[in-house]
């Protein structure tokens, strides 16, 4: 019966300590980090960062920003079911993590890109196109960027540059200096 | 996400490395200090069943906790996880209610199954979405739930399948101990 009490204790301990030591991760302050000031620039000058809580990709690039995370212009895209948010369905989000940014967006590639046009159901979409044009707009690929480009306007180009309009959407993998860039924000070493 | 969602998830992260923590010493005790007098092996022993059960009611009970009341989407590896892990609840109920030791080799096989299954989702899981970014789940679009998802992640490396799998280990380690410890004399 003695063994069975301290049986019971050793459990009920174990899971005091586990869930007080939860509680202290949950609920405690952020400490600062050197990409606070970053990620207020980019709210600042009006870059939006639509995700889903789900997405691995949208979770790599806020643990990028680790604590600065809180200072992202971050829009939650997904509701617990996955479907999606209002506000993300309205801005014809197609996938996660998309960014716009309030000025033009300037890339530059030695290559011309893969264009896939808007998906339709009655035009069949070349195979390099499959599964990643859109439902809106007209996708670009650049060799070399881990994202697609997504805009109703074609962009300006200029011999290796493509200029693309305020509102274009950046889908995938974006770097942060190609963030810091569109800001003309030096990164922090 | 909300607060209290965050602090559960932290709480069961942390649950999770306590019990790899847990799975590491078993298999350290059983590999280097097999001996029928060992008290730490001696312990898991004689507390298998109860241990097996709080963690299989642990694991079942949050899992609908999160499907049901969360309302996290299960996809089609985490239903056969689950295949493999609620009746494991039945078992161990049953070993501790009718004593049936019989029972063992059944639980055994239903949780390496389960880990089988639950490897193969942490390797889907951390490689099953293209570079360009997840798929959304568009009004007009007809995806299904991606087992690429990853609604828990914390501490860089700790998901929801990785829960799952972390519990199956367990289940084997404790199991395995108990019928070796009762083999020798």
């Amino acid at each position: 019966m003695q063994t069975q009490t301290k049986f019971i204790a050793f459990i009920v301990l174990v899971i005091v300590v586990i869930g007080g030591i939860g509680l202290y991760f949950g609920l405690k302050p952020e400490a600062p980090s050197k990409y606070d000031s970053f990620a207020q620039s980019l709210t600042e000058k009006g870059a939006v960062f639509y995700g889903a809580f789900w997405c691995p990709h949208c979770q790599v690039q806020k643990a990028e920003f680790g604590t600065a995370k809180q200072y992202l212009p971050y829009v939650e895209c997904s509701n617990p079911d996955q479907s999606q948010t209002q506000i993300c369905i309205d801005k014809k989000i197609e996938s996660y993590p998309t960014w716009t940014f309030q000025s033009d967006v300037t890339l530059n590639s030695d290559t011309d890109p893969l264009v896939c046009d808007i998906k339709t159901a009655d035009k069949e979409e070349p195979e390099a196109c499959a599964d990643r044009s859109s439902e809106y707009f007209k996708t670009w690929f650049f060799a070399g960027h881990s994202f697609s480009v997504k805009s109703s306007t074609d962009p300006v180009k200029e011999r290796n540059t493509w200029k693309f309009p305020v509102g274009t959407q950046f889908s995938g993998e974006i770097p942060m200096e190609f963030l810091a860039e569109q800001i003309g924000f030096t990164l922090p070493q | 996400m909300n607060t209290y969602i965050e602090i559960i998830n932290k709480i069961l992260s942390l649950g999770t490395i306590f019990l790899q923590f847990v799975i590491l010493f078993i298999a350290v005790n059983f590999i280097f200090f097999r001996k029928r007098t060992n008290p730490f092996l001696l312990f898991f022993k004689e507390y298998t069943f109860i241990l097996g059960f709080l963690a299989a009611l642990g694991a079942f009970t949050l899992s609908l906790f999160y499907s049901e009341i969360v309302g996290y989407p299960p996809c089609e590896l985490c239903w056969i996880q689950r295949i493999f892990l609620y009746p494991q609840l039945v078992l161990f109920g049953m070993e501790l209610y009718k004593k049936e030791r019989s029972i063992v080799d059944f639980s055994l096989v239903f949780a390496i199954f389960g880990s089988i299954v639950s490897m193969y989702h942490v390797y889907i899981e951390n490689g099953g979405s293209s570079s360009l970014g997840c798929a959304a789940l568009t009004p007009t679009g007809a995806n299904q739930v991606s087992c690429a998802v990853r609604y828990i992640y914390e501490f860089g490396y700790v998901t929801m399948p990785l829960m799952a799998l972390t519990l199956s280990l367990f289940l084997i380690s404790i199991l395995l101990n108990y019928k070796y410890m009762s083999r020798v004399k």
